[in-house]
C-alpha cells in the first residue's frame, strides 16, 4: 500500500509551493482584487517548471509528464491564491489533447505548452453554426480574456475558434475574484474548425480533478492562517486558541480538509492511470473539496473577528476564491447529485 | 501511489484467506451476530481464539515468544479485514490484547509477561480496562478510586464505570490513585487487578436501548499485590497515556455502524408517499454526503496503512474516524426513520427486515460519540497535537489534588 505522491513528487510540491509563495504572494493577491491583473510572474514560473507542458505529449512541444505535476501545481496555486488562467491549463489544454484534429493539435499545443497562448472552455451551452461559422453568446467565461482561442458546442460538437478573428467580441464581466477574470464572448458568424473528438467528460473531470487540489491548497493556507493568528490574538487574558469554541472550529476545518484531500489523491490516481472509475472519484473529490474550501474560507474568517472583514487581512483572499471556485463548474450540490446517481446505479471504485 | 499488499503482506493475506475459509464460521450478511448471552458469546470466542492462536493468527503484532504471531501491524489489519467478512466473535479479546497486553509488554516486569502475556494470547484469561470513573470521564485524571501499600500489598477502594467485559474478565488494567497530596497527574499508579479477587463487585449497567454491554464495577478493600503494579508510585499516567495509545493502532476496526451503503441499498427499496426513498432529492444529497464521508475514512486508512508501511506508527490524526462515523451514524438513521413516517417511532424489530441495524446506529451512534474520547475531547486533541494550538488554561493540575477535590 503506497497511497500517496512518490517522493520526487513530493520534492516537487514543495518546491512549487516554495517559487509559487515567492513569484505570488498574498500581498500580490490583495492588489489583483483592485486592478485585476494576471500574475505574469507565476505563469511564467509555471511555464519554466514544466507545468504548463505537462499534460501535453512530446509530439506537441509538452513533456507528456501527465497529469499529477499539474495537480501539485493546482494545490500550489491555490495556496498562493495566486492568479492564474487556469482554465487554460486545468480544462482546455486536455480538451485539444483528447478532442482536437492533428492541425488544431499541432496549431495551439505548443504555444500552450510554451505559455505565449491561452485557451479558454465554454462547452455548457448550445451556439448556433452554419457552414463552420458560429454564432451565439457563451457566458460568464473563465479565462477567457486574453485567452487565443476558444471551445465551445454547437450542434453537439466540439468547436474550435480563433480568437483573434474580427468577429468575436469581448466583455469582460465584475468577477467576485478578480484573480479568476471572467467574461461574455458573442460569435457572430465566427469562423470555426470542428474538433475530431465529442467526449468532453475526460477533460472536465481532469479539470475538477485540479481544482480539487486548488481548493485544498487555498483551504489549507486559510487554516493555517487561522492557527497562527489564533496563537497570538488575545482576549479575556488568554490566547483566542486556547479556548474551544475556536479549536473545534478549526478541527472541523482540519477534518474536512483531510478528508477533500483523501479523495483527490484518488482521483489524481485514477486519472493518472486512465482508471474507469474517474467519474466517480472526480466527483468526490470536486464535491468534497468545494464544501472543505467554503467552509474553512467562511469560519477561518470569523476566526479573525472584525479584522476578518477588513481589506488589509487574507481572509478576503480566501473568501473570494472559494466562491469563485465553488461556481465553475457548477455546484458542489450538482456534483453532489451527480454522485449519488453514480452510486445508486451500483458504481464502485477500483480500491 | 500503488494499492496493493507488498508481496509479503500479499501473501500473508492469501494465507490468512486460505486459513479462514477452512476454519472460520460461515460468511455473515449485514450486522453482527446476536449472542444470546455472555457465557455463549465467552465460550465461542475462547474456541476461536484458540483455533487462531494454534494458527498463529491470536495477536499478530505480538511477540512469538509469548504466542503472538510475529507479524506486523499491517498484517493485523489485513487479518481483521479478512476476518470481518465471516461470522466470528467479536467483542471479547480486543481489549485485552489491543491496549492490555501491548500494555503489559512496554511496563510490565519480566515476571509480569511471563505470568499474563501467553495466557491472554491463547484466549485462556480475559482482559479489561479499569480507568472511567462516575466523577472521571474526560477528565481521567480527576479519577479517586484509592490504592494503600499495606505491607507487601496495595489495598483498593473506589468505583469505576464502564469497564466493558468485566463481567466475563478474569483480569484488569487498573487506574488508582495512590497519593493524594501530589498533583492531579501524579498521584497516580497502573496496576493489574485481579477480577476475581473478594471485593470485586461487577454491575451490569442498563443502557438507552436497553443493552447491558458496560459495567459498574465496585472495589471495596480489594487486595493487589505489589508485584501486579506496572509503574512506579506516581508514574500511572504516563502508564495510562501508553495503554490509550495502543489504541490508535486499532485501524479500521468496524464499530458496527450504518453507512452510506446501508442507506443506499435501504433507500433503493424504501416506497414513501411521495415515491421510492432514493428518488428523493433530498435523501440523494445525503447518500453523496455520507458517501464523501465513508470513502474518505476509508482512504485515510490507505494513507494510515502507508505510514505503517514505512514505520510510522499512528498519530492523533486517527481520531478523524469516530468523529466523522459516530454522527453520521445518528444523522443516517435519523433519516431513516423519518422515511418510515409515523412509524419512525416504532423499534427496529418491528419496522422489518434491516431496520434493527438502523435502530442500532440511533442509539449506538449516541454511544460512540462519547466512548473512547468524546467527540469534544476529539477535537481538542487534533486542535491542540495536530495543529498545535495550546492546552486551555487550567487550575487544576498544579494543586495537590485532596485540595483541588475539596
Amino acid at each position: 500500500m503506497e497511497f500517496d505522491f512518490s517522493e520526487d513528487y513530493r520534492l516537487l510540491a514543495d518546491q512549487l509551493r516554495r517559487a509559487l509563495e515567492e513569484a505570488a504572494p498574498l500581498e500580490a493577491a490583495r492588489k489583483t482584487v483592485d486592478t485585476g491583473q494576471i500574475n505574469v510572474t507565476a505563469w511564467e514560473l509555471l511555464g519554466e517548471m514544466g507545468i504548463l507542458a505537462s499534460g501535453i505529449s512530446t509530439d506537441f512541444g509538452g513533456n507528456g509528464l501527465g497529469p499529477l505535476p499539474l495537480c501539485l501545481a493546482a494545490e500550489a496555486i491555490g495556496w498562493s491564491v495566486a492568479a492564474i488562467p487556469t482554465a487554460s491549463l486545468y480544462h482546455a489544454t486536455p480538451l485539444i489533447q483528447s478532442c482536437g484534429s492533428p492541425e488544431q493539435q499541432d496549431r495551439w499545443l505548443p504555444a500552450l505548452a510554451s505559455g505565449s497562448a491561452t485557451a479558454c472552455v465554454a462547452t455548457d451551452s448550445a451556439l448556433a453554426v452554419e457552414d463552420d461559422h458560429i454564432t451565439g453568446v457563451i457566458s460568464p467565461v473563465s479565462g477567457g480574456t486574453g485567452a487565443s482561442v476558444a471551445i465551445v458546442r454547437a450542434n453537439n460538437q466540439l468547436w474550435l475558434v480563433d480568437m483573434a478573428e474580427n468577429a468575436v467580441e469581448q466583455e469582460a464581466l465584475e468577477s467576485r475574484d478578480p484573480g479568476r477574470q471572467l467574461c461574455r464572448i458573442t460569435f457572430r458568424n465566427t469562423p470555426a474548425t470542428r474538433m475530431t473528438g465529442d467526449d468532453a467528460d475526460l477533460a472536465l473531470n481532469h479539470a475538477v480533478v485540479c481544482v480539487a487540489f486548488e481548493q485544498i491548497g487555498g483551504a489549507s493556507r486559510a487554516l493555517n492562517g487561522a492557527i497562527d493568528y489564533s496563537r497570538e490574538r488575545r482576549a479575556f487574558g488568554q490566547t483566542i486558541g486556547s479556548y474551544q469554541a475556536i479549536k473545534h472550529k478549526l478541527a472541523d476545518i482540519w477534518t474536512k480538509i483531510e478528508i477533500a484531500r483523501a479523495h483527490a489523491m484518488y482521483a489524481a490516481w485514477s486519472l493518472g492511470t486512465g482508471a474507469v472509475d474517474l467519474p466517480l472519484a472526480a466527483a468526490a473529490a470536486r464535491a468534497s473539496a468545494t464544501e472543505a474550501y467554503l467552509f474553512a474560507a467562511q469560519e477561518t474568517l470569523q476566526v479573525h473577528g472584525g479584522y476578518g472583514f477588513t481589506f488589509e487581512s487574507d481572509s478576503h483572499l480566501f473568501y473570494r476564491r472559494a466562491r469563485a471556485l465553488a461556481a465553475c463548474y457548477g455546484p458542489a450540490v450538482e456534483w453532489r447529485s451527480r454522485l449519488a446517481a453514480r452510486l445508486i446505479a451500483g458504481e464502485t471504485t477500483k480500491h | 501511489m500503488d494499492f496493493a499488499d507488498s508481496p509479503i503482506d500479499a501473501q500473508f493475506r492469501a494465507q490468512a484467506r486460505e486459513w479462514l475459509a477452512a476454519h472460520a464460521p460461515v460468511t455473515r450478511g449485514r450486522g453482527r451476530v446476536a449472542w444470546p448471552d455472555d457465557a455463549t458469546l465467552v465460550a465461542a470466542a475462547r474456541e476461536w481464539q484458540s483455533k487462531k492462536a494454534a494458527a498463529g493468527y491470536a495477536a499478530i503484532a505480538l511477540p512469538r515468544e509469548y504466542g503472538g504471531g510475529g507479524g506486523t501491524t499491517t498484517q493485523q489489519i489485513i487479518f481483521r479485514q479478512e476476518e470481518e467478512r465471516y461470522d466470528v466473535p467479536f467483542g471479547v479479546y480486543e481489549i485485552g490484547l489491543g491496549m492490555c497486553v501491548p500494555t503489559l509488554l512496554a511496563l510490565g516486569s519480566d515476571k509480569v509477561k511471563e505470568r499474563f502475556v501467553a495466557r491472554a494470547i491463547s484466549g485462556a484469561e480475559i482482559w479489561c480496562q479499569l480507568f472511567s470513573e462516575p466523577a472521571a470521564g474526560s477528565d481521567l485524571a480527576a479519577l479517586r478510586t484509592k490504592a494503600v501499600k499495606t505491607g507487601e500489598n496495595w489495598l483498593v477502594d473506589g468505583q469505576k464505570v464502564w469497564t466493558t467485559g468485566a463481567q466475563f474478565s478474569d483480569y484488569g488494567l487498573l487506574l488508582a490513585r495512590t497519593d493524594s497530596s501530589a498533583t492531579k497527574h501524579a498521584g497516580l499508579t497502573l496496576f493489574i487487578i485481579d477480577m476475581r479477587a473478594p471485593g470485586v463487585e461487577v454491575r451490569p449497567i442498563r443502557q438507552l436501548d436497553g443493552g447491558v454491554e458496560f459495567n459498574e464495577v465496585f472495589l471495596s478493600g480489594v487486595m493487589i499485590p505489589d508485584e501486579f503494579r506496572l509503574t512506579v508510585p506516581g508514574g500511572g499516567w504516563a502508564g495510562a497515556m501508553t495503554t490509550l495509545m495502543f489504541e490508535r493502532l486499532n485501524v479500521g476496526a468496524n464499530i458496527g455502524l450504518i453507512d452510506s451503503s446501508t442507506l443506499i441499498d435501504i433507500s433503493r427499496r424504501l416506497e414513501t408517499s411521495t415515491g421510492r426513498a432514493s428518488d428523493d432529492p433530498h435523501v440523494r444529497d445525503i447518500i453523496a454526503q455520507a458517501y464523501l464521508n465513508d470513502r474518505g475514512l476509508k482512504l485515510l486508512t490507505y494513507r494510515t496503512l502507508t505510514n505503517l508501511g514505512r514505520g510510522q506508527l499512528p498519530g492523533p490524526e486517527q481520531s478523524i474516524t469516530k468523529l466523522v462515523i459516530a454522527s453520521q451514524a445518528q444523522l443516517i438513521a435519523n433519516l431513516l426513520l423519518d422515511l418510515r413516517g409515523q412509524e419512525g417511532a416504532l423499534v427496529g424489530s418491528a419496522l422489518g427486515d434491516g431496520w434493527e441495524a438502523v435502530e442500532r446506529s440511533w442509539s449506538f451512534g449516541a454511544a460512540m460519540r462519547i466512548a473512547g474520547g468524546t467527540d469534544e475531547i476529539l477535537r481538542n486533541v487534533i486542535a491542540e497535537r495536530v495543529l498545535g494550538l495550546p492546552a486551555a488554561k487550567r487550575d487544576d493540575t498544579t494543586r495537590p489534588f485532596n485540595e483541588d477535590a475539596a
